[in-house]
């Protein structure tokens, strides 16, 4: 092959195409989607609608469902599609398995109660967790199929796929991937939407969150929210078009450097209320042990867990 | 059969490198190849020119002594990222060497090439308009139309060329 392309470029029948490669700094050769694709899951939300502005290419690239996926995996709400995943059926029940057992693991030396004691607590409670949160889960993933799914997502009339190009005929490129439904990215603007309010409010207050003022009463649903909110503050959800929001004020300077120091600036505000509510949660548990309040226990062993799905 | 310690790398156009091969113990590529055709007297890399692949192998010479576990997935977006000193000439590179970089760590299979040049990427278009995005880029990777029919005359063209 070698040889081959020497001679090529030796020989004077070079027209266009065959000169183009001899330029030593051009590319050669449009940049494969994958490519693309990788470097978008790089950038913040905002900056990837900028991206798909440049070019109708981009933009298609930038609905790809890989982009979108990677960012649900990050929030730990992506499972893998039942044909690729280990338990074919729901891999549910493992995560929730894995998630038990780190549950556990930092409770028992925090309690002042006997390790037997917890323990016959701790299963009840994790069993009316995982029926609890079962439903919840499902709802937020409509579609645990998603890449089973025959209806492609369209743009400008056109399958997502077939606006691809060089993704099945290029050998670089080709890879193992399902469709692109479009689905990931639905699923991740209806979490994103939910929790920017939430996530956002953390740059003004930090007593005060919005997120206790609305769930405050309802602690189960509380520790749930903040569990999502730490996962969205791993996605890189801002990035300098915060700045004009702050523009002015103090803060700014903390933050202007990088977007990743400004993630950072929300992510301590979301890790603050957690152990702020944890610590909260911890003493609800002390006083309901002292009382022998078994109900309020289970309760609070419950936030725990779901609290501590941050971890995973 | 070529010396085993060594590997001869040549370019598109006929550029030849060579290189310790432990220096390629990260490319993938260069691995399957020496796997497969390993007898051969060189490996052909091909879209990547001279100035490219001088440049990845000094990342790989850099990082050759590196024990750090492979990536297995550069995109994985839960493996935490350390700015590596060493990478700094990688990072101040103009934009469309550093597609060039990017594109040929794809080639190669240099996972943490390929990371550390969508990073860089990223971070540069990150804060960008879309005009200054368009910018950074070749036509050809922003026209999707052009795309198909640019690989198309290629491909037509080199076979066409054979045959005279």
């Amino acid at each position: 092959m070698a040889s081959r392309h020497h001679q090529l470029l030796d020989s004077s029948i070079a027209t266009d195409y065959l000169t183009k490669p001899l330029e030593p700094t051009r590319s050669v050769r449009p940049l494969p989607p994958d490519i693309i694709i990788r470097v978008i899951s790089n950038l913040p939300v905002p900056a990837i609608t900028n991206v798909a502005l440049a070019s109708r290419r981009f933009k298609v690239l930038a609905y790809d469902d890989e982009i979108w996926e990677s960012k649900l995996r990050l929030m730990n709400f992506w499972h893998e599609p039942p044909s690729t995943s280990t338990t074919s059926t729901n891999p549910l029940p493992t995560r929730l398995q894995t998630n038990h057992s780190r549950y556990s693991s930092p409770g028992s030396p925090t309690s002042p109660a006997s390790p037997t004691a917890l323990a016959s607590l701790t299963a009840p409670a994790a069993a009316h967790a995982r029926t609890n949160v079962k439903p919840a889960r499902n709802a937020a993933t409509p579609s645990n199929m998603l890449m089973d799914q025959n209806d492609s997502f369209m743009i400008n009339n056109k399958p997502l796929n077939s606006l691809i190009p060089g993704l099945s005929t290029d050998p670089f490129t080709a890879r193992a991937r399902a469709k692109s439904t479009g689905q990931a990215r639905e699923q991740f603007k209806k979490i994103y939407t939910e929790l920017m309010p939430f996530y956002v409010d953390f740059r003004n207050t930090h007593k005060d969150a919005k997120v206790l003022k609305e769930f405050g009463s309802d602690p189960v649903e509380c520790a749930r929210m903040l569990a999502k909110l730490v996962g969205l503050g791993k996605c890189k959800v801002v990035n300098d078009w915060w700045k004009v929001a702050l523009a002015g004020t103090k803060r700014l300077a903390k933050y202007i450097t990088r977007s990743g120091k400004e993630v950072k600036g929300l992510n301590e505000g979301v890790g603050n209320i957690c152990q702020y509510f944890e610590s909260a949660s911890l003493h609800q548990f002390e006083v309901a042990y002292d009382s022998q309040n078994i109900v309020d226990m289970q309760g609070e062993t419950e936030m725990g867990w779901l609290r501590n799905k941050k971890h995973g | 059969m070529s010396d085993p310690a060594n590997i001869t790398l040549v370019t598109m156009d006929g550029t030849t490198f060579t290189v310790p091969s432990a220096y390629l113990h990260r490319s993938k590529l260069v691995q399957d190849w020496l796997r497969s055709e390993g007898d051969k007297q060189a490996m052909e890399v091909k879209h990547v020119t001279p100035f490219v692949l001088q440049g990845v192998l000094n990342f790989c010479e850099i990082h050759a002594e590196d024990t750090s576990e492979p990536l297995a997935d550069p995109a994985d977006p839960t493996k935490p990222f350390e700015a590596d000193p060493r990478d700094d000439a990688f990072r101040g590179m103009p934009d469309d060497q550093l597609l060039q970089f990017t594109m040929a760590a794809d080639i190669l299979q240099i996972p943490e090439l390929v990371r550390l040049t969508a990073q860089e990427m990223a971070s540069r278009i990150d804060g960008k308009s879309p005009d200054q995005i368009r910018a950074m880029f070749n036509p050809d990777d922003l026209a999707e139309e052009d795309v198909d029919s640019d690989n198309e005359m290629g491909e037509v063209g080199e076979e066409g060329a054979i045959s005279k």
